[in-house]
């Protein structure tokens, strides 16, 4: 084996002005395939860690059309889908909540205005279960008088919270007021600190308490004019959306970019699958051409070995040996031009982390040996099949 | 085996060359003689009388097309191309007439050829082609290339290869028709070395009576038949 390896080495370098263009051209195809592969690996870990990784495939925005809010009825219609795992609604603007101790957070705006409210039975308020709440606090509807939402804090309050109402009955809590949350507020706008919390934070609370179906009223509004749905699985979306638009409401996919990247990513690794296919395919007929024309020029070479001894698989092994030599000096140039692409990629956008797997390197080192030695092939038959004594005589 | 024991056995030996165009031509037809073993025979005939075809196929590199042949009670017509090829690399060398040296490779390096499919070191490839080159007066021309060399020390090169492997069974094809009368003498007289000190049995295709004249055995071909053999 050793002589074998030395011998084709040796071919390989009388040779070397011949086989370069083949060898730059598996190279080539070599750091092109390893660049696009730690590509997409890096834009799906990307996309997987962002959108992906928050379910965002599997669910979509709902908004009512030309209507300002949902209707009940719509939002149960919605939730009765087939294939729909669950809901919950987009709740954005100014508003106080009052935060109980528990870490809950109850919002206390964005409910119907004009026809059953959630029931507030708050201590300073007994019987109180109609309020509107201007931004700056809370406003008996018996009464009409305003209330400071200041003055729920610290006392124990019971909010009734009508999770499904109609449908499935209300969600009780009794907890002591530990704050008022009021977005976009400064911190002193209630002569107090504020509690600040995030929108999801509410929004988790209105998942944790269960589906929000607005009120008993089937026509009255839900109060909110986004919802977002929740599919079983992330194939289900178009067909729920398609039933949504059938009912005129207007499904946005959250996974459209991400459907749209990926689309993208898809394109490119075809397009470099196409151009690395290509490439590989020319340098391979390359090597053959330059091994069957060396199989021409060395038909006396041959002749003479197998003269002297050589067995015609000794030969054949001499070409496939030679081009799995050019095949080794393809991947460790095509690994090497590979880390240079990541590395200046990696000085222009340091975000940018394209890394060289292990993994890729092995696949894409295996399917250019299995072009260089399918390139060998014929050439190496050819060889093995040079009749000495019709060249010796030739000679 | 004995000297002047039947070495080599050939009964009749028919070989046809077959062109593109299909035409057929018998380069040797029926041929059938024995050759002792540590001699030098001579295989006498003009151009084209079969003597080149003889040579190849004692060499394994040519099936005949009808007959046997044996060499030392190994018949090569019933031997695959690997054991052809094994048979020749052991028991067999071969000088050609243009000597055939490959001219990438040194002097060296070409007679340490033959060593390569026995699977023989390197370093010991280097050791024995060098020892075998200066033994033929070659020690300073281990290194130069054949365009380096004269003809004569080509030729000289080319039977260093041949014998480097120990055969028992030399073929030399026209071995001295590049050579002027001195190098011709020289290659007869390394010829005639190889029979008495290594006991091979040499089998030289020859136009040239000077030559034929020095052989133990000569047999004369004539279009394809052996005509004479003494």
């Amino acid at each position: 084996m050793q002589d074998l390896i030395g011998f084709s080495w040796t071919e390989l370098q009388r040779q070397w002005r011949r086989v370069l263009p083949g060898v730059i051209g598996v190279a080539a195809g070599v750091a092109i395939l390893l660049t696009v592969l730690a590509g997409s690996t890096w834009l799906g870990a990307v996309t997987g860690q962002g959108i992906l990784s928050q379910r965002a495939l599997s669910q979509m925005t709902v908004t009512p059309g030309s209507e300002p809010t949902f209707t009940n009825a719509q939002v149960q219609w919605m939730l009765s889908l087939p294939k729909v795992d669950g809901g919950y609604p987009i709740v954005m603007g100014a508003f106080p909540a009052a935060i109980g101790d528990d870490g809950s957070v109850f919002q206390m705006l964005n409910l119907p205005a004009a026809v059953d409210r959630p029931a507030l039975a708050a201590g300073s308020w007994p019987g109180e279960n109609q309020v509107v709440l201007p931004d700056s606090g809370l406003m008996s509807r018996k009464t009409g008088s305003t209330i400071d939402s200041r003055a729920l804090v610290g006392t124990t309050v019971t909010l009734t919270i009508p999770i499904a109402q109609g449908i499935q009955g209300s969600k009780t809590h009794v907890v002591t007021v530990a704050g008022v949350y009021h977005v976009d507020a400064s911190p002193d706008s209630f002569g107090m600190p504020a509690v600040y919390s995030t929108l999801s934070t509410l929004e988790g609370i209105l998942i944790e308490q269960g589906v929000w179906a607005g009120t008993a009223d089937p026509n009255g509004s839900a109060g909110f004019g986004q919802f977002v749905i929740d599919a079983a699985k992330p194939a289900d979306v178009a067909g729920i959306a398609q039933q949504l638009e059938g009912k005129g409401l207007r499904p946005q996919f959250v996974e459209q970019s991400v459907h749209g990247l990926s689309s993208r990513i898809g394109q490119i690794q075809a397009a470099g699958g196409v151009l690395v296919v290509l490439i590989v395919l020319f340098a391979s007929l390359s090597i053959s051409n330059v091994l069957v024309q060396a199989v021409r020029q060395r038909r006396k070479e041959i002749a003479v070995l197998l003269a002297v001894g050589f067995t015609p698989r000794w030969i054949g092994a001499s070409l496939m040996a030679e081009a799995a030599l050019a095949w080794v000096a393809s991947l460790v140039i095509g690994l090497l031009a590979a880390e240079a692409v990541a590395f200046a990629v990696f000085l222009l956008q340091p975000s940018v982390g394209l890394r060289i797997d292990t993994i890729s390197v092995l696949l894409v080192g295996i399917g250019a040996l299995v072009f260089c030695l399918g390139a060998a092939w014929i050439p190496s038959r050819h060889a093995m099949r040079v009749d000495p004594v019709e060249v010796l005589r030739e000679a | 085996m004995a000297p002047g024991h039947p070495y080599v056995r050939i009964a009749d030996l028919t070989v046809v060359y077959r062109s593109g165009a299909g035409h057929e031509v018998e380069a040797v037809q029926s041929v059938t003689m024995d050759l002792p073993r540590g001699r030098f025979v001579a295989l006498a005939g003009p151009s084209g009388s079969g003597k080149s075809s003889m040579l190849y196929v004692l060499a394994g590199l040519l099936r005949p097309t009808r007959g046997t042949v044996s060499v030392d009670n190994n018949d090569l017509t019933s031997m695959s191309a690997d054991q052809l090829a094994r048979y020749r690399c052991a028991n067999v060398g071969f000088i050609f007439q243009s000597f055939q040296l490959l001219p990438h490779l040194s002097a060296w390096e070409n007679v340490a050829l033959p060593m390569i499919p026995l699977g023989v070191t390197a370093s010991q490839r280097r050791t024995r082609a060098c020892k075998q080159l200066s033994s033929i007066g070659l020690g300073a021309r281990i290194t130069h290339k054949p365009g380096e060399l004269s003809a004569g020390e080509q030729q000289r090169v080319a039977i260093a290869r041949a014998v480097i492997n120990s055969p028992t069974l030399v073929l030399a094809d026209e071995p001295t028709g590049n050579l002027d009368a001195a190098n011709a003498a020289l290659v007869a007289d390394e010829m005639e070395r190889l029979v008495r000190d290594l006991g091979a049995t040499v089998v030289c295709a020859t136009h040239d009576e000077r030559v034929a004249s020095r052989a133990q055995v000569v047999a004369r071909m004539d279009h394809g038949r052996l005509v004479e053999q003494s």
